[in-house]
């Protein structure tokens, strides 16, 4: 009998980095509820000089965060990968520091009105440094990438309110949710058989990101289909740059034609990809598109889950199934789920349908602000791990001349088609809310 | 670490900057004209500023 064998069921809840993730996230989570972690550090907003970024009160307080993580992180690091503590410790010092940089850069007024957040300037530093004088081995043994984007996952899941759902009533859920499943399975099509792209992992990565919100859909779709961190890479900076692109074209476009604000609002919702790009382009056309374009994106946004927990059911038992083995049993189904997918759905249904109706919704909100803050802080280290730990001829690999960019660029059109004409008709037409 | 290379990081880190003031040269005044609240990149479009005013 191999050790493997031997082995309890129960120890994966100590062994495995996907119950880590849970764990990690959960713990914050419950600091933060029950009121012990009221606030999380961020660098400052920034106009000329970078050295405004960081006071000497951020310093400190910065340095506490990355105590608390380091030592969150490092449990998990030590007991599931059996790594030494003292060995992760520096590297992941460094890491954080490296993070901070990319929130510096991040913060400048300018860059922050452009939305280029910070998952791009850590994934710059990261790759920046790898390809150019190599990751040093003291910095590489602080870089455990999966287990920071998963506990970001799990925390990002108390983001997640089904409450939103029925915000805008119908017509929001027909923008959000009738058209973002009809792109992603066009896009996972289109790009497996038309386009033949090698890996489905890159696809499915690809798809989740235009057709949900981004980079946290690409980062959830990633996990669930296991792709490569190259593969994660190229869905990010594929999708920052056209954020930036829609969020100035696409009001500019909505003002031109003097597009009804509400269904402006749906449009822009429905179609670009970051929340916060989506605010921003909103704003541009009043305070009615961007109520409707926030709503209609945090609609979309609950479709993170499901769809994260779809994609790691059919993976498992479609895509890495032996098409003449047998049907795989539910246990072995159990077996490859990715469990951080569990958290994460836990962390949703118990914020929507516990924590508000005890606490109430300006108390969840306030605890969402903390819990954001610590998801964002778990996301850029891990953007900066995925650099550190990528190669930049690995990730140029995955280009397969062009064919993602060709995939996003079809997929992204037909979510802005087919979302303005359903918009059109949820709002303007069947439900009349725009008049 | 690779020797040599640190002239590759150096320049790569000139070039992050460099692109925060390109972002800064191309939106003159802007920062001025646009109340604080309410100022993003869409806002270089329109030259209309009035509409800004009820915010």
């Amino acid at each position: 009998m191999s050790p493997d064998s031997e082995r309890s069921p129960w120890s994966d809840l100590w062994r495995l980095e996907d119950w880590w993730a849970v764990w990690c996230g959960f713990v914050l989570i419950v600091l933060v509820v029950a009121g012990v972690v009221e606030a999380v550090p961020a660098v400052n907003e920034w106009t000329e000089s970078p050295l405004d970024a960081v006071s000497v009160d951020i310093a400190v307080s910065l340095t506490l965060l990355a105590t608390g993580l380091a030592a969150l992180t490092g449990l998990g690091v030590t007991i599931s990968g059996g790594a030494s503590v003292w060995r992760y410790l520096p590297g992941f010092v460094g890491v954080f520091a490296l993070a901070v940089a990319a929130y510096v850069f991040a913060s400048q007024t300018t860059v922050r009105e452009y939305g280029l957040g910070y998952a791009l300037w850590a994934l710059t530093l990261g790759l920046l440094i790898s390809n150019t004088v190599g990751t040093p081995a003291w910095l590489a043994r602080g870089t455990s990438s999966e287990l920071f984007i998963k506990t970001g996952l799990v925390l990002l899941g108390a983001e997640i309110l089904f409450g939103n759902i029925v915000s805008l009533g119908l017509p929001g859920l027909l923008v959000a949710w009738g058209v973002t499943p009809i792109v992603l399975v066009t896009m996972f099509y289109f790009g497996a058989r038309w386009l033949r792209i090698q890996s489905k992992s890159l696809v499915i990565t690809i798809a989740a990101a235009t057709s949900v919100c981004g980079v946290s859909a690409a980062i959830a779709a990633a996990a669930a289909s296991r792709a490569t961190r190259e593969e994660l890479s190229l869905a990010v900076a594929i999708t920052m740059a056209f954020t930036v692109i829609m969020m100035i074209v696409m009001p500019a476009l909505c003002r031109w034609v003097g597009m009804d604000p509400v269904i402006a609002g749906a449009w822009l919702g429905g179609t670009i990809d970051a929340t916060g790009a989506v605010v921003a382009a909103g704003t541009a056309l009043g305070s009615d598109a961007e109520a409707t374009a926030a709503v209609v994106k945090m609609i979309q946004n609950v479709l993170i889950g499901i769809i994260a927990f779809a994609i790691a059911i059919y993976w498992v038992t479609v895509v890495e199934h032996d098409p003449e083995g047998p049907r795989p049993e539910l246990r072995e189904v159990w077996r490859r789920l990715p469990k951080f997918i569990l958290g994460f759905l836990a962390a949703s249904v118990i914020f929507s349908f516990i924590l508000i109706p005890i606490l109430g919704m300006d108390a969840v909100a306030a605890d969402l602000k903390v819990t954001q803050a610590f998801r964002s802080w778990f996301f850029c280290i891990a953007f900066v791990s995925i650099g550190l730990e990528s190669n930049f001829r690995r990730l140029m690999g995955q280009v397969e001349g062009g064919k993602p960019l060709v995939l996003y660029v079809v997929g992204q059109t037909l979510n802005i088609v087919l979302t303005l004409v359903v918009a059109w008709m949820a709002f303007g037409i069947l439900f009349g809310a725009g008049k | 670490m690779r020797k040599g290379k640190w002239y590759k990081l150096t320049l790569g880190l000139m070039a992050m900057s460099a692109m925060i003031l390109l972002l800064e040269w191309t939106r003159p005044g802007l920062r001025d004209a646009v109340p604080e609240k309410r100022r993003d990149a869409t806002a270089l479009f329109y030259t209309e500023l009035e509409d800004w005013k009820h915010y």
